[in-house]
């Protein structure tokens, strides 16, 4: 659930999302699921010489599973917070 | 006669469950009884890695100490520790 | 009873990760790339967000390198195939 909240304080931010099929969308973070599923708006594929068949699309919703890396802006991460989040997401886990 | 027969024979077999689960072990169990032996991880990828066991849980995830990666028999690198995450294994040799 | 304060005493894989949070690690993922940055966060399923990123992309010949930069970035576990603290 950790990564679930992470991605929440993300909503309205603008990322770019590389898939493992090597497409890389950027757009801005609309929403998030438990499955780490996101919906994009305004988006814009990367390398669109490669990719074209994005052009014509402004929304997308992307499955969790097809995620290889999200990039993100340093300033939207709270470092210390996420470090903290997730060794008590550790101890949660360990108690279970 | 026939009924004492039958409930001994029942008490017997009853041990014999009770003896074999304390000797049956699973195998995430029987991997954390061999901890700090040297054992050689292999990937799905073909890749191994031979290292002293640390750690392992339920997932099969291991901590190696000291361990060495090995391509296609030839040594390619190797770590002070390492986690392999469990769903890259295929199988483990002591 | 004396098993469960066994399991709470004993080490688990994931805490070897734990250990590396605000410290650099090396990883190495699926489609012959690896990673290195400084661990900010991860879960138990080796989800992950990595500062100061270099991704190294490797092609047939393992002379031809691609390299990434990027100054925080999400990996998804599923991706990941082991994960090193890197020594100084």
């Amino acid at each position: 659930m950790l990564f679930f909240s992470f991605f929440k304080t993300l909503v309205d931010q603008e990322v770019v999302v590389e898939l493992k099929n090597d497409i890389e969308i950027k757009g801005t973070l609309k929403s998030v699921d438990q499955y780490l599923n996101l919906k994009l708006d305004n988006i814009s594929t990367v390398n669109e010489e490669k990719y074209p068949h994005l052009k014509a699309v402004k929304t997308l919703f992307v499955r969790g599973s097809t995620v290889r890396y999200v990039h993100l802006s340093a300033n939207s991460v709270d470092c210390t917070l996420l470090q903290d989040a997730s060794r008590r997401e550790a101890m949660a886990q360990a108690g279970k | 006669m026939v009924p004492i027969l039958w409930y001994t024979h029942y008490r017997s077999s009853l041990n014999y469950f009770y003896i074999m689960s304390e000797t049956k072990t699973d195998p995430t169990n029987f991997l954390s009884s061999v901890i700090g032996s040297t054992i050689v991880v292999k990937l799905h990828n073909g890749v191994e890695y031979k290292g002293d066991l640390q750690s392992i849980d339920g997932y099969m995830n291991v901590v190696l100490r000291s361990a060495k990666e090995y391509v296609e028999d030839f040594e390619s690198k190797s770590f002070g520790d390492v986690f392999i995450r469990g769903n890259n294994g295929m199988y483990t040799i002591l | 009873m004396s098993s469960v304060q066994t399991a709470a005493q004993q080490e688990e894989p994931l805490d070897l990760i734990r250990y590396q949070l605000d410290e650099m690690v090396f990883v190495k993922l699926r489609g012959a790339r690896e990673m290195k940055g400084k661990l900010q966060g991860y879960d138990s399923h080796c989800n992950m967000v990595l500062s100061d990123a270099t991704e190294f992309i490797y092609g047939d010949r393992k002379e031809d390198v691609k390299v990434k930069e990027s100054e925080m970035v999400f990996v998804r576990g599923d991706s990941i195939i082991l994960i090193s603290p890197i020594e100084e």
